[in-house]
């Protein structure tokens, strides 16, 4: 069984093809990367996979089961989260609720429930607590989990994403330029923080430009052009190939 | 000390415009709906509270049976219209439409059930007064104060600290990303809509044992209250309870040099004057929405 299926999607933006008849598929506990030139569609696919847009065509299926209808907050349930290209955060929360706010536990959610099990939601609460104590460790953010996250650098920020997207549990990872504008300390954190994500049993589909970056981190990568996958290899036989170098450099387009 | 009486009696009048302004300011910076229809909620929370008393019920129950039943109404307008809206995509401009169209069906639904003329509760002690370092105040005047400022503490700490006050903040902030997390928008904004709706019973009740009810008057009230929202900065709840109060204190102060007839007028001038000068409000710096 694939672990995440595309077939024939289509999906146009006025009279742009963003994706053209784009198939692919990916492999579970793997990291696969997606590259390709400007307007290639790979934040599309990352919008037709978590329901950001509905293609017009075509089919999603997430370990074997249809995805294709079903709305974002259902996704993220099944197992599927995302980060942003812009940062997405809760700009007001300190950088510990906004983990907080995304593990989810209905029980603490529910106001009837903290008025009238004050003692269970505080169990409840610690237990959040502690948990998102521990995935900011894994990012590396544990010292700044009281500050607002407005205030992180830009670097932080995107750690922050990541151990938002930790906290609702999501078995697959989609990561749109998770190393963008990084320096270079962040940037081998960050390679690193994806390592480990591997090892913990994650499957990752990454948005990434560096070549440099793929090499180190992908198992698989995905070229894609004009909105559907034009190669499918290991990382060093993609960026040997003279042919798909010219397109993404422009010459060939 | 006419004066002093003025001051006095605005920053009351402001205490209860300042709830209508932050329950309609935390409604409206946590869905970006233009809620009109809060000012029906409003009125239909005071006549329930007179229809109430007026059949023997204690004057405490009939104030919290017209918060229950403007949490409720609250919630099904979410639960019914602004949801169905939502899921089509419609623009906040429709949304407004659709609640001036609530707005309008509260009013007339208010004056066929009840009345469509003014009314007084019948309460023996609402005339009666207390004189609080040389400033006269009616009890029910007293009780908007202490109401007022207790409820505008509460909100701002719920919102501060509980769990669900992170929620509604988290939601206001970035209201895509929150669909993706395990937040349920849809659900929050219920819970918005209905705290919402039950503290602006409050002011909808004590006003009209103040003065009285009448079914087409909130809409005025409404008006104010977002004027002290948006000159207070979208999204600052503080800003809008305390531009609530500068507002209703000038136009309190107004009548000692204008005709009571042109004190709406000062204020809505002073507004337009305002905005120009200084369009993100006074205690934001830019129009977001935020809690």
């Amino acid at each position: 069984m694939t672990y995440l299926t595309v077939t024939n999607v289509n999906k146009r933006f006025g009279g742009i093809r963003a994706l053209a008849d784009c198939s692919f598929s990916i492999n579970q506990f793997e990291a696969s990367c997606v590259v390709g030139p400007n307007g290639a569609g790979k934040t599309s696919i990352f919008n037709v996979v978590t329901g950001f847009i509905t293609p017009e065509t075509g089919r999603i299926e997430f370990k074997g089961a249809d995805i294709t209808a079903m709305d974002r907050h259902a996704r993220v349930k099944a197992g599927i989260a995302r980060t942003f290209q812009n940062l997405r955060l809760f700009d007001t929360l300190s950088v510990l609720d906004n983990v907080m706010i995304c593990l989810g536990d209905e029980a603490a959610n529910d106001p009837l429930t903290a008025v009238f099990r004050p003692f269970h939601t505080q169990a409840v609460l610690r237990r959040k607590r502690d948990a998102a104590m521990h995935l900011l460790e894994q990012v590396g953010l544990a010292h700044k989990a009281n500050d607002q996250a407005i205030n992180l650098s830009y670097g932080q920020k995107k750690l922050l994403c990541i151990a938002r997207v930790l906290a609702t549990e999501a078995e697959l990872l989609l990561l749109d330029e998770p190393t963008s504008g990084l320096a270079a300390g962040a940037l081998d954190s960050m390679v690193e923080l994806i390592h480990n994500l591997k090892a913990q049993k994650k499957t990752l589909l990454v948005v990434e430009h560096n070549t440099k970056i793929v090499k180190r981190i992908a198992d698989e990568v995905l070229f894609f052009h004009r909105g559907t996958l034009l190669a499918k290899g290991k990382p060093d036989e993609i960026i040997a190939n003279k042919e798909l170098g010219k397109i993404y450099f422009g010459e060939g387009a | 000390m006419l004066y002093l009486q003025l001051v006095a009696d605005g920053v009351v009048t402001g205490c209860a415009i300042g709830l209508v302004s932050v329950s309609f300011a935390y409604f409206y910076a946590t869905t970006g709906i233009f809620h009109v229809a809060h000012a029906g909620i409003y009125t239909l929370c005071g006549y329930v509270a007179w229809y109430l008393t007026g059949i023997g019920v204690p004057f405490p129950l009939a104030l919290l049976a017209s918060i229950a039943c403007g949490a409720l109404v609250g919630a099904g307008i979410q639960a019914t219209l602004y949801r169905q809206l939502d899921k089509k995509g419609a623009s906040p401009l429709v949304k407004l439409i659709a609640s001036i169209g609530v707005l309008t069906t509260l009013q007339n639904v208010v004056a066929i059930l009840f009345t469509p003329n003014i009314v007084q509760f019948d309460l023996p002690w609402r005339l009666a007064r207390v004189t609080i370092g040389g400033l006269a105040f009616s009890v029910p005047q007293v009780l908007v104060l202490v109401f007022s400022v207790v409820l505008f503490a509460g909100i701002v700490a719920f919102s501060k600290y509980t769990t669900l006050g992170k929620r509604i903040r988290a939601v206001a902030s970035n209201p895509a990303l929150a669909e993706i997390t395990h937040l349920h928008p849809q659900k929050v904004f219920i819970y918005v809509i209905a705290i919402a709706s039950g503290l602006v019973a409050v002011p909808g009740v004590l006003i009209g044992v103040d003065q009285a009810l009448q079914p087409y008057t909130s809409l005025i009230i409404l008006l104010t209250a977002v004027i002290a929202m948006i000159a207070g900065g979208i999204g600052s709840l503080g800003g809008a309870f305390i531009m609530s109060i500068v507002l209703a204190v000038v136009q309190s102060l107004s009548v000692a040099f204008v005709s009571g007839r042109w004190s709406v007028a000062v204020v809505f001038g002073i507004f337009v004057v305002f905005i120009l000068i200084r369009p993100e409000g006074l205690f934001r710096h830019k129009f977001n929405r935020a809690i």
